[in-house]
């Protein structure tokens, strides 16, 4: 992607609180216009600082944020329009809805006529126009998150950010909102900065996500390369499910190598992030892709223990002790061909080389 | 469906087979119990230490019985006269009963509200140094029956029942003396010990003799004495000089032996003769006054019972009421503008700055108010610390130091200053509790700092506002140790005029009224304020 046509763009941006930490380390990320950029990554990992530097609201240690081609750094937050929806939502107690809403017109010096239009529609596109005349108090949280949602649109901002809105909803109402959220975003055509840490919420709803930890992006990628191609142990991990085996690579052709594992047993995997022959690696694998009692010409077989079944409908899953860790999950689909196991059955395992990664070690394990 | 509806037609049983509603009801019967028992002792501590004397005060302030028994004979004929002329001899006669003599004891309920000015009993003389007997029991025969003895005799029979320590015994005794007394007559603090005497060795069966009745007259006599003192004073609150008047009158008395009382009475002291004195024993007629609240507002009756000004001199109270609610006003408004960016920084600084500034403004409340306020004398006074600073600096020349303390000035600064804290922590404890993400919100929403701090901020902090504000008013309006200290002349307050009542002139039902008054302003102040903003949108710390 050119630097001509992002929309937000970081450029090594770094943040410190106290002068001794950094919390955001070099951050560079373009935002392309009205794309839906998720930040996704663990409580503590920057994101709200993030937000908060491009609303406004913290400013940036060194570096750069640019909107729409424009630096930013010292403009004042209420001149740069960008709509946010608070973790909290922070609608203001004291107002009534359609109060609240009319807030950013009435700043703005819109025409009362045009305010009471602009309202009424925004209401109505979140599917609340009967609740006009109430305080945020008496709506319910999935009411209170959609009003936030409107204030944030209501003055028609070109960017809008969101920092984990559905963290207080239920899973069910969670899910309908981040549809509905979904479908506002590609009706109106903005751009979406979107704060969360649960990775569901985010594969579903973003078109990119940036995966942070420890105030850096891990990877930059669509929900589906990011869960397909993981390029370190941290999203590998934090992103679904996930086999890890360890072992020592004995050696590397440059797109599939050879891993020795703690146990014995040697493994084929695709080289994505190791660094050469000798290094330790941990190779990544999802559940679904393990075969139980594969053909003899997989390229990995090894010897497991059944510990465990859980029947889930569409599949079955099994836990099992493999190279002595009982933490290797594999998923069975329930279909008429599938293998009929037993717990404490012994039984071969196995996957195609293309099918599993050998990434680099993670720090904490 | 079917199961439901019987479910619903009968009353719903528990595993036992008892109603619900039953088994319910006993198992909250307990917790009922313990909550009583819990709520109790505080609900006791509350009615002795606050409802009660508070009812004292309301009852205080109007009312006026003392000086019906002091005269009953003559307001119970005082309606006949035509309160323009010099009263004729009856009433003459009547005051000269009501205050010589002792006549009302005997006759009257002591209450002194029956009264039948016909009975002969009011012109019976008692003469001082006896025969007491035969007069007494020409004013009221009852006196020669066992019958009417026995009510005192088993006072006095009962306190010598007690048993106890020397002291304690002799306490009661006394208390003994006491009752007697309050049986007697409508005082409660007039002591009968010569009755106590007498009564002790009597067998309660034979006739009483003549040193019972002079026991009776000694004992009504010094009562009298005591009563006609506190009701003298009273009508100098009605009008100044009657204390003269009846003092003087008493001992001139006894030397009149026979009607017609009119010219007598003149003669020993001409005031009699003034027909503005009369008029205002009317005014005291009813047991229960208006009258001191009238005098709080420097208002009081004339002679038809019309409200009118008390005489320019004598005006003080209208303009004590206008200052000291001036006062409260400017001190509120003190407050609050600076208690609110004082509660800001409090609510927003770091916890590290945020607790040393809370140390300093709870500071004022572990000192001694009074060491606070000489602290202020040091500083405001015109040899003070602000004046030498002033002159020295040369902002000031020598003979214009500012004069800021003993007057209205020096108390606003010092009251503000004391009262800081009330406006700073309810404030305070409502700004602590808006989260900051409201203010960016605004930011966000494109409204300029300021604007977001008044049309955000701001009213989500009216209901410390308004809970500081009522406080701190509420607090000013009835304060008077600061006035005292600090005011001067120019300074002195509503609650001055309390304290002073209260302990320099006696003057309660003044004080009580006063009180009574402060009382129902703070209250219509709650109306107000409930009908605007509503009690329960309140928020103390
Ligand atoms: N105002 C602040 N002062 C000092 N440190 C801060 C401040 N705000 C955040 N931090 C620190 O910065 C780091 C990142 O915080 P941030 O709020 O951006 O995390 P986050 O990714 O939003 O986490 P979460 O998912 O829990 O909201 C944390 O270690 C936090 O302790
Ligand atoms: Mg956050």
């Amino acid at each position: 992607m050119s630097k001509g046509d992002s929309y937000v763009s970081f450029q090594s941006v770094q943040k410190s609180y106290d002068g001794e930490t950094l919390v955001i380390k070099n951050l560079n990320l373009d935002t392309e216009r009205g794309e839906f950029l998720t930040m996704l990554g663990p409580s503590g990992s920057g994101k709200t600082t993030c937000l908060m530097m491009l609303a406004g609201f913290e400013t940036a240690t060194h570096g750069e944020i640019i909107l729409d081609g424009v630096p930013i750094n010292n403009v004042p937050p209420h001149k740069r329009n960008i709509g946010m929806v608070f973790q909290n939502y922070a609608l203001f107690p004291h107002m009534t809805v359609n109060e609240n809403l009319a807030f950013p017109l009435q700043v703005r010096k819109f025409q009362k006529s045009d305010i009471e239009d602009r309202v009424k529609k925004v209401l109505e596109m979140v599917q609340l126009g009967a609740f006009g005349s109430r305080r945020p108090m008496q709506l319910s949280g999935g009411q209170q998150q959609r009003v936030a949602v409107a204030r944030a649109l209501v003055f028609e901002p070109k960017l809008v950010l969101m920092d984990e809105p559905l963290g207080a909803l239920d899973k069910q109402l969670r899910e309908q909102m981040q549809y509905e959220i979904k479908h506002i975003h590609e009706n109106l055509e903005v751009t979406v900065v979107y704060v969360t840490h649960d990775q569901s919420e985010a594969l579903t709803m973003s078109n990119r996500i940036a995966v942070f930890d420890d105030g850096e992006i891990q990877q930059l990628a669509a929900p589906d390369i990011l869960y397909e191609a993981p390029e370190n142990a941290f999203v590998a991990q934090f992103i679904g499910e996930n086999n890890t085996l360890f072992g020592k690579v004995i050696e590397d052709d440059g797109e599939i190598c050879t891993v020795n594992l703690e146990s014995g047993e040697t493994l084929k995997a695709l080289a994505v992030n190791i660094e050469g022959v000798g290094s330790e690696t941990m190779i990544s694998l999802r559940p679904e892709r393990v075969v139980v009692n594969p053909d003899s010409d997989y390229p990995n077989s090894l010897t497991a223990i059944v510990e465990e079944l859980i029947y889930l409908g569409d599949h079955i899953r099994s836990r099992m002790n493999v190279c002595g860790h009982d933490d290797f999950i594999v998923k069975i689909p329930n279909s008429a061909q599938h293998a009929q196991l037993k717990p404490g059955e012994t039984v071969q395992v196995g996957w195609l080389a293309e099918d599993s990664r050998a990434l680099d070690v993670p720090v904490s394990s | 469906m079917a199961s439901n509806a019987s479910t619903v037609s009968q009353p719903l049983l528990t595993a036992d087979g008892t109603p619900l509603k039953v088994s319910l009801k006993r198992s909250m019967r307990r917790s009922k119990l313990r909550a009583i028992g819990l709520v109790l002792p505080p609900l006791l501590f509350l009615m002795l230490l606050f409802i009660i004397p508070i009812g004292n005060l309301l009852t205080r302030s109007v009312d006026d019985r003392l000086i019906n028994y002091q005269m009953p004979l003559t307001f119970s004929i005082i309606e006949k006269w035509d309160s323009q002329t010099l009263p004729d001899e009856e009433l003459f006669e009547a005051v000269y009963y009501d205050l010589g003599t002792i006549n009302k004891f005997l006759i009257t309920n002591n209450t002194g509200r029956e009264v039948n000015p016909d009975d002969p009993g009011w012109r019976v003389i008692i003469p001082k140094r006896g025969p007491y007997k035969e007069p007494i029991l020409k004013i009221n025969p009852l006196w020669g029956e066992v019958e009417t003895w026995m009510p005192l005799s088993r006072i006095v029979h009962n306190s010598l029942e007690y048993e106890g320590s020397k002291k304690e015994k002799r306490n009661v005794e006394k208390r003994a003396q006491f009752d007697i007394c309050s049986y007697l007559t409508p005082l409660t603090n007039a002591a009968c010990s010569r009755l106590f005497k007498v009564l002790k060795n009597w067998d309660q069966q034979s006739l009483p003799d003549e040193k019972f009745y002079k026991a009776l007259y000694k004992d009504l006599s010094s009562a009298h004495k005591f009563l006609t003192g506190k009701s003298s004073t009273r009508m100098n609150y009605e009008k100044p000089g009657w204390k003269s008047l009846v003092n003087k009158s008493r001992r001139g008395f006894n030397k009149i032996k026979n009607p017609p009382y009119k010219e007598a009475m003149i003669k020993i002291e001409k005031r009699w003769g003034d027909v503005n004195v009369w008029q205002s024993l009317v005014a005291m007629k009813d047991p229960f006054t208006s009258g001191y609240y009238l005098n709080a507002f420097d208002r009081k009756y004339d002679v038809d019972s019309n409200v009118i000004m008390q005489p320019e001199e004598r005006q003080v109270y209208v303009m004590l009421w206008w200052r000291t609610l001036l006062l409260s006003l400017i001190v509120t408004i003190g407050c609050l503008l600076l208690a609110y960016p004082t509660a800001h920084l409090l609510a927003t600084l770091p916890l590290k700055y945020s607790n040393l500034l809370m140390i300093c403004v709870l500071m004022p409340f572990w000192t001694s108010l009074l060491v606070r306020i000489v602290a202020w004398m040091v500083m405001l006074q015109q040899e003070g610390v602000i004046n030498d600073v002033l002159v020295s600096g040369g902002i000031l020349s020598d003979e214009n130091r500012l004069p800021m303390m003993y007057n209205f000035t020096g108390t606003v600064i010092v009251m503000i200053q004391i009262l800081l804290p009330f406006m700073i922590l309810p404030i305070y404890s409502v700004m602590k509790g808006i989260p900051p993400s409201y203010m960016r919100a605004a930011q966000n929403l494109g409204a300029t700092p300021s604007l977001a701090f008044l049309k955000v901020y701001m009213p989500q902090t009216l209901p410390g506002i308004g809970a500081g504000v009522i406080l701190v008013f509420i607090v000013a309006i009835g304060y008077y140790i600061t006035p005292e200290l600090v005011g001067g002349k120019d300074g002195k307050l509503i609650g001055n005029m309390v304290a002073y009542h209260m302990q320099k002139s006696l003057n309660w039902g003044l004080a009580a009224a006063m009180g009574t008054v402060l009382l129902g302003a703070i209250l219509i102040l709650y109306w107000v304020y409930d009908k605007i903003v509503g009690i329960d949108n309140m928020k103390l710390a």
